[in-house]
């Protein structure tokens, strides 16, 4: 059974505008600075066989970014913390690490994505995210594999709630479908009455599994 | 990057590089000075990039001054603002950057307060054109100028900025202060003199020479960018200078005598640069790296020792007489890298005249060898315009390029790859300051124009894609680089038409630019389309890159001759350098 590095990593303000690509190649980078045993692709263009369960949306901070890397032998899981801490640049951080043999893919796992949101008025960001949880469908504009697509976006939103000036929402993000916060917010400012492309900040909290623990926890306990 | 505390450091320097963050940050002479800078404990060097049109748009609406990327404060606000003079046509983005940097351009109007403004690099050698906007010039190797510049600058800083001038000129090497030089005309518009006009300054400036290059301050933690760059890998450099002494080429001239590194000092580089970056990739890089005598035992111990680790070895442009099978096997063990080769004229008896000594056989074992090993896209740089050529020359690149196309052919069907891609550019050539072919004229561009649509028929064939570039830059080019202090007034005027970003497409206005020329009194033909006598004084003339005029003059008699002048490592030619140099 191959063996697996899971990491959990976090992504901070000064690297807030950094894609989801260059932070792959980040990775890529940081762990060849490290020395770890990573399995390499075959071919004329190896790479390390590493893999995101979800990408995170451009502009946004993350404590909830995912990497499965594949191995080709154990490693101490203490020595790969310490290494990989030293070898990440600023603005990125190990929140958690673990080593497995086997086990389900993260995006199998993966059932939702909690994430905070704030905004300048926040009394407007409940208020239209109020309205838009009262309804009992969303339509939304959602670009897919095939083109654009007319999506029912309120049943992606599982739970939400005011947290003081903000709110702490739980978006579908399964193998078949994710919800991203910029959609959503281009919902929740149109019920508030305010233009679409509004300003707001989203910070990922987590990825969950379907019992809402941490996928983390949920990877980490097969 | 380099963090430091800008208000604890006794002199803060701005790494100007005249270009997008992509270009400057493959840059080894830029990673090679900001480490050199850094390393010095009361400096603070920070990189400044040209910001591209839109950002500098947006800066201008909203009074934003360029900065710098380590502390974004304002280009004006550092002690010294270095550019690097890579390209004649990055000359307008180095005024614009000066301008958005909140710096008066022309020299004589900076104050006290304002920022010493200092360039150096390959152009640096006929800094003419800028001399009105420039300080200081540092001709040859940065390493050691550049930490001599900073500490003179801190033992003079607060005298008036003509004493100041005056301690760098004496005491830093290689450097120059253009105002120290008056330019004495001719009736006929020809330079008469380049002459000092105060005691203690030397008639020629003579390069700065680092002569140990093992030695030399090397970058092993360098930046390693975000973004995609045009060149994201580790750079090594194996060795300065050239001695095939091409007959076109300004680098194997200017950077005489030729300084290798040992090899045990570039696998030493290789291996920490890549444990502190994690690149994926390591470039060899020379201007002549199949020269290099130790490069067998360099590829073989690279590849082993960090090939397991998906780390694979660039070769660069290598020179088709050297490029050996083994090479190719080699480097084919870790990752395909594209190949390619400057032949640069057609027939031998063009390439013998340029003094490019490979032969239509090295081609054709080359690039057999490298089909046999798996390669299945060749690139081929030629030139059109060089001195003595016919039609007869032009049609010699098409034959050459169709006998690449046979050699894939006549490799075995199995062992060769699918898909065979021959990509042929065809650049214009421009006379280059300290080159045998100084004294040449640029073919004019109808004349350029109608040699690329005679190319472009004859490889117009399956397999061949022909890549050619608009002659108008290739012009301007030839105006800057044998240009004078006359052209500092239509630089001046193109960037007030809004001319930058010339090496770009995009960007670059050709009729702003004659508009330039016309407004400011200055004729194009006369800078890139004048043969020149021998009696010919040149902008440069007092510059002295430690090669002789009188060898370049008899290079050119050569030249016209046919006859070619063997490489150096074989026995001296007498170029001026014998006393620096050390061949072995």
């Amino acid at each position: 059974m191959p063996h697996r590095m899971i990491l959990r990593l976090s992504k901070e303000e000064p690297v807030r505008l950094l894609s989801h690509l260059d932070m792959q190649t980040m990775l890529q980078r940081a762990l060849r600075r490290c020395g770890l045993p990573v399995a390499y692709t075959k071919g004329f263009h190896p790479h390390a066989q590493i893999s995101f369960p979800l990408a995170l949306g451009l502009g946004f901070t993350s404590d909830g970014e995912y990497a499965d890397i594949r191995l080709t032998c154990p490693v101490d899981p203490d020595e790969c913390r310490l290494r990989l801490s030293g070898a990440l640049p600023e603005g990125f951080g190990v929140c958690a690490l673990c080593v497995a043999q086997g086990g389900p893919k993260l995006s199998a796992l993966m059932q939702a994505s909690d994430y905070r949101i704030t905004a300048e008025s926040g009394e407007a960001l409940i208020r239209g995210m109020r309205a838009f949880m009262s309804k009992a469908s969303v339509t939304a504009r959602k670009a897919g594999k095939g083109g654009e697509q007319d999506v029912d976006i309120r049943p992606m939103v599982y739970a939400w709630k005011p947290e003081g000036e903000g709110v702490t929402v739980r978006l579908r993000a399964d193998a078949l479908g994710a919800l991203s916060p910029s959609l959503l917010m281009r919902a929740a400012w149109e019920e508030a009455g305010l233009p679409a492309q509004t300003p707001f900040r989203a910070r990922r909290l987590d990825l969950v599994t379907e019992t809402g623990r941490s996928l983390f926890e949920g990877v980490k306990g097969n | 990057m380099c963090r430091k505390d800008p208000d604890t450091v006794d002199v803060r320097f701005a790494f100007c590089f005249p270009d997008v963050y992509e270009v400057g940050m493959s840059h080894l002479g830029m990673r090679i000075l900001y480490h050199v800078l850094n390393s010095r404990e009361g400096t603070y060097c920070e990189r400044v990039f040209a910001p591209w049109p839109d950002m500098e748009a947006l800066m201008r609406e909203n009074a934003v001054a360029l900065f710098s990327l380590e502390t974004y404060s304002a280009l004006c606000e550092f002690d010294i603002a270095g550019f690097t003079l890579q390209y004649e046509m990055s000359y307008s983005n180095v005024l614009n950057m000066l301008d958005l940097g909140g710096i008066p351009l022309r020299s004589a109007d900076r104050g006290e307060d304002m920022p010493l403004v200092v360039a150096g690099g390959p152009c640096a050698f006929n800094p003419e054109p800028l001399a009105d906007f420039l300080d200081v010039v540092l001709l040859g190797d940065g390493e050691e100028a550049a930490t001599k510049l900073v500490e003179v600058y801190r033992r003079n800083r607060g005298r008036p900025k003509d004493e100041l001038l005056a301690a760098i000129a004496s005491e830093v090497p290689g450097a120059y202060v253009p105002r120290f030089y008056t330019v004495a005309y001719r009736d006929d518009g020809r330079i008469e003199s380049v002459r000092p006009n105060r005691s203690g300054v030397p008639p020629r400036v003579r390069k700065a020479i680092l002569k140990d290059l093992d030695a030399a301050p090397f970058p092993t933690g360098i930046i390693v960018p975000y973004i995609k760059i045009v060149h994201d890998r580790v750079t090594l450099e194996l060795f300065r200078g050239c001695t095939r002494g091409c007959r076109f080429c300004q680098a194997g001239y200017v950077y005489r005598p030729v300084r290798e590194r040992g090899p045990e000092t570039l696998e030493k580089q290789a291996r920490a640069s890549l444990r502190s970056t994690g690149y994926e990739e390591v470039s060899l890089s020379s201007l002549s790296s199949g020269d290099y005598p130790h490069l067998d035992r360099l590829i073989t111990g690279l590849v082993n020792e960090h090939g397991k680790n998906g780390v694979s070895i660039a070769l660069p442009s290598l020179r088709l007489d050297s490029f050996a099978r083994g090479y190719a096997d080699q480097l084919r063990r870790v990752r395909k890298t594209g190949l390619t080769f400057a032949p640069e004229a057609g027939s031998q008896r063009l390439r013998d005249v340029i003094n490019k000594g490979v032969t239509e056989e090295d081609l054709v074992k080359t690039v057999t060898a490298a089909f046999e090993s798996g390669w299945n896209r060749v690139k081929l740089y030629f030139m059109i315009g060089l001195p003595t050529e016919t039609t007869k020359d032009l049609d010699a690149i098409a034959d050459l390029t169709e006998r690449v196309v046979d050699c894939y052919f006549g490799v075995n069907r199995e062992k060769r790859p699918r898909g065979l891609d021959v990509h042929v550019s065809a650049s214009t050539f421009v006379p280059k300051p300290f080159t045998p072919f100084q004294w040449e004229p640029q073919d004019p561009l109808d004349v350029i124009r109608q040699k690329q649509r005679h190319l472009q028929a004859r490889l117009n064939r399956k397999f061949i894609h022909f890549n050619w570039h608009d002659p108008r830059t290739s012009v301007l080019e030839a105006c800057f680089a044998r240009g004078d202090r006359r052209l500092c007034a239509v630089l001046e005027r193109a960037h007030a038409l809004n001319c930058r970003f010339d090496g770009w497409n995009e960007y670059f206005d050709y009729d702003a630019w004659m508009r330039a020329f016309d407004e400011a009194g200055a004729d194009p033909a006369f800078y890139a389309g004048r043969r020149r006598g021998f009696d010919e004084v040149f902008p440069y003339d007092h510059l002295d890159t430690g090669v002789t005029k009188k060898y370049l003059w008899e290079e050119n008699k050569k030249a016209r001759q046919g006859e070619t002048t063997p490489d150096c490592r074989d026995g001296c030619r007498g170029c001026g350098l014998e006393e620096v140099c050390r061949t072995e």
